[in-house]
Formats: structure tokens, sequence, C-alpha cells
């Protein structure tokens, strides 16, 4: 870090972020394919037919939208992660400001 | 045809899977968006994105299919073990509704067959159940298909037999006879109500055959099974369909014409049926032995089937004028009811063809009862609600021209006046004879209710017509020789006053006999016309510019609360009692009018001309010159003279003082209002 610089807080948000949503969506299957319950039911008899197939299909291809949706926002997170510096300008906002302004909104300080 | 293997148990746990697989895509979602700072756009973590529209859609499922074959499951086997049933194929969720509603018909079939408290919990729980089916047209449908027309009544006669009431006993053997008599009326009450309910629904959506409305009514002899579905729709507030009710109806009326009016249906050759007791209501409440009375009253919430019975006049006639009910009080309440439902309620907000029948209704209405026939009492006031939605053509034919016919019209009347504009006044207006006209309103004149309804609507409508008065005047736009018959505020005095003295002149017309009769009539009908004065600060226009005002719609205003009036029951108001107190004479309407115009007046003279457009002054004129005295009698709030509502008793004394010695349009008000009451004061004085 140069003279006059600060560390780049809002980057810093970005990284945690990712970091969460790479947990939210290994969360979802983490233990088992996501419409595994609802398939069990199913598979032990809740209700048999070709529609039941059908409509597990259906099931199938909402869930697989799941974890497709969590990795287009990690997408977007590594975007925004691309263009950052590691440091910034002293009082630029995405120095002390941001994270003076982050723990007010965890009302932790006063801003 | 494919077989189909259901586990009512089983998807029961499906549904549990499916509601924790949408919480926990749910609450994933949630904590990653909470995590990305907000200046990152991340739309799939939004609730409008995947991630918010696919709980949604799971949740969706919970409801179809899964619920609906979880039901049937354990309609088809209540231990939840695994049952099959036949679908078509073509569409599995229709075929296992259409299950459903044949297997609860069966239930309704085996009402009688029940003799143990047992088999009342049972049936008490299917009738939970169904409920939540009512609302289904494929359901509903396939159950009355299967019960048929006969099968509804019988449903209603046997919830009915269930109970001796000889001996307020059940049917049937049980330790606590009063406990289980209590309970079986809690069932007749969810019977009645899910019957009424599916009927409304399948009969909404078009899913009952042609005839079944007739054949139901035709069904019924008595004519019980019909009153109990009727009053429960009207409980449930469950809008039955038009063919259904328009069905029915024919056939009750057919019947009533034919064998004596509604005695018909209590009376006979075994003389009167007694009262069937049902339910956990009674009184007012309680099924009546009046199928066609219990019928009206579900009607009027289907304005579309009201308009269709009316529409022929001889039912027109018939339930307005000649239907009279035991159980009824006032006699035409209902009917009425539905009068309103078919004109007030679509003339200004129906479709063409709606607000063209409701003017057609309308002036049959006006054309009968204001000729030949009589009206019911219970009437009055809804006939005064549909009067006052065309008070553009009533105020024409009191006040100017007579149109010497009945009819309609569709274009706008050539002698509208230029403060009213399209969308003020219904789509289609009704021609008046005068003549009847007079005897309409000498009909309706000795309720109370009506006189409030049409009193407050002229009132409402002076008011906005004064308001135009004023403001045109004020504008100037032409040179009005300043308080001459063609300055736009006199003519509107004029106008205003001779509208509301030929009104109140033709209602109270009809019902004097002598003097006493004569001064107490006139002190309620004065004191009825002054109610809308609380109105005045929600006339279009307040605080807006001359053009706003001008260009203002008014028929909201005027019209808007006609319904609301209709039901509002007269519970008296400040002012007028101010007035009353301070004068003891018929002067309280007069009285009430001067402070009309009084208000407008000082509303468009007492303004700051820096903060306010209203002048005095307007192209180097005053016009509007208010004495001192008088602009100082009326308390004001922010430089605006206070809503008349709002004057104490001492401010009217005040104010009415002062404008008695007052010049200019102050003084006007006084002169001209009296001049324009001077016959009416001639008829009522006996000179």
């Amino acid at each position: 870090m140069g003279a006059g610089e600060e560390t780049n807080h809002y980057k810093r948000a970005l990284v945690a972020a990712k970091t969460a949503v790479v947990s939210a969506r290994d969360g979802l299957t983490e233990d088992a394919p996501l419409p595994s319950g609802v398939g069990n039911t199913l598979l032990s008899g809740a209700w048999y037919c070709s529609e039941a197939d059908t409509w597990f299909e259906d099931l199938n291809r909402q869930c697989d939208r799941v974890p497709a949706a969590f990795d287009a926002a990690i997408d977007e997170i590594e975007a925004a992660l691309g263009v950052e510096p590691d440091d910034v300008d002293a009082n630029d906002w995405r120095g002390t400001a941001y994270l003076t302004r982050h723990m007010h909104r965890l009302g932790m300080v006063p801003l | 045809m494919t077989t189909v293997a259901l586990s009512g148990y089983l998807l029961d746990e499906t549904l549990t899977e499916l509601e924790s697989l949408a919480s926990t895509i749910e609450s994933a979602r949630t904590s990653a968006q909470r995590a990305v700072p907000y200046q990152v756009s991340v739309p799939t973590l939004s609730t409008s994105g995947v991630l918010g529209a696919v709980p949604e859609w799971l949740r969706e499922q919970k409801i179809e299919p899964i619920t609906v074959m979880r039901d049937l499951a354990y309609l088809l086997d209540n231990t939840g073990s695994t049952v099959e049933f036949t679908s078509t194929g073509a569409d599995l969720v229709h075929d296992a509704k259409t299950e459903i509603g044949n297997i609860y018909a069966d239930r309704f079939e085996d009402i009688d067959d029940i003799d143990s408290s047992e088999d009342r919990e049972a049936m008490m729980h299917a009738f939970e159940m169904f409920e939540a089916y009512a609302d289904d047209p494929v359901v509903s449908a396939a159950m009355l298909e299967k019960l048929g027309p006969e099968g509804l009544n019988d449903a209603f006669y046997d919830l009915q037999g269930l109970i001796s009431y000889d001996w307020n006993e059940p049917n049937y053997n049980v330790m606590d006879k009063q406990e289980e008599v209590e309970r079986l009326k809690e069932m007749q009450d969810m019977g009645a109500s899910v019957l009424a309910m599916a009927t409304a629904s399948a009969s909404s959506a078009g899913l009952l055959d042609d005839d079944f409305g007739r054949d139901f009514v035709d069904n019924d002899a008595r004519g019980w099974g019909v009153s109990t579905l009727f009053q429960y729709a009207d409980k449930t507030d469950s809008t039955l369909g038009t063919d259904f009710l328009v069905d029915a109806g024919e056939a009750i009326l057919q019947r009533e014409r034919e064998q004596g009016g509604p005695d018909s249906w209590h009376g006979g050759l075994g003389g009167p049926y007694p009262p069937l007791p049902f339910g956990t209501d009674d009184g007012d409440d309680a099924v009546m032995n009046d199928p066609g009375l219990q019928w009206l009253q579900a009607l009027d919430s289907n304005p579309q089937a009201s308009q269709q019975i009316l529409s022929d006049t001889e039912n027109a006639d018939y339930l307005l004028g000649e239907r009279r009910s035991i159980y009824e009080d006032p006699q035409g309440a209902a009917a009425g009811e539905v009068l309103r439902a078919a004109t007030v309620d679509l003339a200004f907000d129906g479709t063409d063809a709606e607000s063209r029948t409701a003017a057609e209704i309308a002036s049959h209405v006006v054309d009968h009862f204001g000729g030949d026939g009589n009206l019911l009492d219970g009437a009055d006031e809804e006939v005064a609600a549909m009067l006052s939605t065309y008070m553009a053509d009533v105020d024409r034919v009191v006040s100017r021209a007579d149109d010497g016919e009945s009819g309609i019209y569709g274009d706008p009347h050539p002698s509208r006046p230029d403060w009213l504009q399209d969308g003020d006044v219904p789509a289609y207006g009704i021609m008046i004879d005068s003549s009847d006209l007079t005897g309409l309103l000498k009909e309706i004149g000795d309720t109370d209710g009506a006189v409030t309804v049409l009193g407050e609507t002229a009132t409402r409508y002076n008011q906005v017509r004064l308001r135009h008065g004023t403001m045109s005047s004020l504008a100037g736009g032409e040179d009005w020789a300043e308080q001459t018959d063609g300055d736009p505020l006199v003519k509107a005095i004029q106008e205003s006053s001779a509208f509301q003295g030929h009104l109140i002149d033709a209602l109270i017309n009809g019902d004097i006999d002598n003097e006493q009769d004569l001064k107490k009539q006139r002190d309620k009908l004065a004191a009825m016309f002054s109610l809308p004065l609380d109105y005045v600060t929600h006339v279009p226009g307040v605080g807006k510019t001359v053009s706003d005002i001008l260009a203002d719609p008014v028929g909201k205003f005027i019209f808007g609360n006609i319904k609301q009036s209709a039901t509002d029951a007269y519970s008296g108001d400040g002012v007028s009692d101010a007035m009353r107190n301070g004068n003891e004479m018929w002067g309280t309407t007069r009285n009430s009018l001067r402070l009309q115009v009084l208000h407008e007046v000082l509303s468009a003279s007492t303004s700051d001309s820096s903060t306010n457009e209203y002048t005095q002054t307007q192209g180097g004129e005053t016009r509007f010159s208010v004495p001192d005295e008088l602009r100082d009698a009326w308390p004001t709030v922010g430089g605006r003279p206070v809503p008349v509502g709002e004057l104490s008793e001492d401010d009217v004394r005040l104010i009415l003082d002062e404008s008695e010695q007052a010049d200019g349009y102050a003084g006007l008000v006084g002169t001209g209002v009296d001049n324009s009451f001077a016959s009416l004061t001639e008829h009522w004085s006996g000179n």
C-alpha cells in the first residue's frame, strides 16, 4: 500500500460475498440432489402413474435452475471483483469510508 | 385410460418435502443476497428472479396436483393406504377433481343414513374438507351433476330431518341428546353452506345444465329447499351464476303467478306450512318459507341477473308493486335492492349495453309507478337512489322542460347544462314525462330514507352548479353585467333554488291531509334537504385554479355516494339542528341553500391575491363584493371560510342575519333564493 492509500474494503466485501453465495449454493446439495426428498416419497408409492413421472421431470427441471442461478450471481460478483484494485486513494468511498458505512449498517458504529 | 396409484399417507410426506424444499431455497437465496454489496447487480438473487420463482412454483404444486391427489386418496381410503383410480389420461387433475365431486355427491346422498354421533362426526369432517373445494367449479359441477336438481333439494331436507323438532332431539339414540342437537344444527349450517357455495361456483362458471335452476325449483313443491339454498348463498356471500339465478327466478315467478303469489309457498289446501327449523340461526337470519323472497335477497349480488329479471316489465311491476310477503317488512325492500343492482350499480360502471338496460329499467319504473302502478313502500329508498342516478334528467324535467314522454337517450341531451360532461352522467339517460315524475315523487315522498337520498344528491348537484356559476362569473369570460340574469352566478342561484323548491314541492304534495301534517312534513323535508351541507368541503375544485375547477369531473361527487346513502340510516346532523333551532320554521331549507351560495361567494372572495388565484377583482372590475360584517361573521382557516358543517349555531344565525342586510351578491343570495321559493311558500301557506 503506497502513501495516501487505503485498503479497498469494498473488494474485501465482494470476496466475502462470493464465499457466501458459493456456500449457499453448495449447502443446498450438500447431502443429496435437490428434489431427492420429494423423489423418495414418490418412489415409496405416494403417487404412481405416467403423469407422476412427467411431473417429477418438471420438478427436476425447476430444481436444476437453482444452482445455475447461484452460478450467475457468482459470475456477477467475480466481474465486479475483477476491476477492483487492492488499494484505493485515501478518502475513496471503497476505503475506510466503506468499512465505516458497512459497520454502521450492522449497527456496530455510529456514522 | 390410466390407472393411478395413490397413498394419502405418503402424499402428506410429499407435501412436507415440497415445503421443505421451497423453504431451503428461499433461505439460501436470502442469506446470499444479504452478503452481496448493493452496488453489485445480481438479478437472480432477487425475489423476482429465478430463486424467487422456483419456491413459488413449488408451493403452487402443493395445491395442484399434490393436495388434490392427497385428498382424493383419503376420500377413497381414510387410512391413507394405497388406492387406485382410473383416469381418462387427458387431464389427470381434472379427472381427480371430478372423482372428488362424485364422492361428495355420494356423501350428501348418505345424510339420511346418519344414525350415530360417529356418523355425524364423519359427515362434519367431510363437509370441512369439502369447504376447501366448494369454490372449485370443476369439483362443484361434478358433485351437482351427480346429485342433480332433485338430489340437491333432497340434501337440504335430509339435513333438516336429522332432528325431531317435536321432541327437540336427534332422530337416533345418543346419551346427551341436547348436546347432539346442537352439533347437528352446526352440521346443518356447514352442509347448507357448502352446497350453496358449490352451486355458486359451478353456476358462475357456466358448468351446470341449462335447466338446472328451473328443475331445482320445480322439484320442490314446498319451496323450503329452494329457500334454504338462496338463504345460505346470501349468508356465505356467494354470488350465484346469472343463468341459474334467472332460470330459478323465472320458475319461482311463474309458480307464484299461477298459484296466487308468495302465499302459495306456505299456504295451500292443508293450511300454512309451519316454518322448518334449521341451523343455528333463528329470527331474521332463519330460513323463511318464502323462496321468492330468499331468491331476491340472493339476486341483488348479481347485477347482470338483476337486469335480466327486471328487463321483463311484467316481472318489474310484480316484484316492485304487487308481491306482498308476510315475511318481509317493509314489503318490497328485497325487490328494491334488486332494482338498485340493476340500475344504480350499472348505469355508470356497466358496459354500454348494461348502462342502456339500466336506463330502460329506470324509464319503465318511472313510467309505471309514476302512473297507475303502486310502488311497495320497501322499495321507496331504492327508487330514490335510482332517480338520483338520473338527477340531471330529473333537474331538466322539474326545472326547465317536460320531455312529455318516457324512453331513453344515448347521445348527450341537447339541454344538458355545460357544467356536466360525458362521464358526469350515465352513458344513457332517461326521458321523463313530468306527470310521471310528480306521481313517483309523491309515491316515495312519505319515506324518510327516500327523501334523504334525493335531498342529498340534489344538494350536491346544486353545489356543483353553484360552484361552476361562481367560478364562471369570476372568470368573467364575457362581459356579464353584474347581478343581472345573464350573470352565471345569478343563473345558478335561480336554477338551484327553483330545482330544490320544485323537488320538495313534488315530494310534499302527495301526503298532506291537514295543517298539522303540513308542518310535520315540511320540517322533516327541510331537515333532510339540509343534510348534505357537511359535504361542501368535498366539492371538486376546492383549492384549485379556476380553469382546473371548470374542467373537473363532477359526476363522482354528485352521484358517487348514492348507493351508500341509500343504505345509511338518517341519523341527524349538527348543522340542520342549528338551523332548525335558530328558526323553527320551514326556512331551514331555504337557509341551507343560502349558506351554500354564501360559502361559494366567500370562498371566491376572501383569499389573499398574493397566495391564491381567487381575487375580488377580475379585469378591473370588482365582482365579488362582500361586506366586512358578513366576511367577519364567517370563521376562516388559512384565509378560507370553514365548511358549512363546521359552523356553530351562533355562526349560522349571525351569517344569515348579516346576509339579509348585505348588498351585491351576498344580498342577492337572500332575495334570489326567496323569490324562487315564493311559489312554494304560497303552496304551503295555502294562499
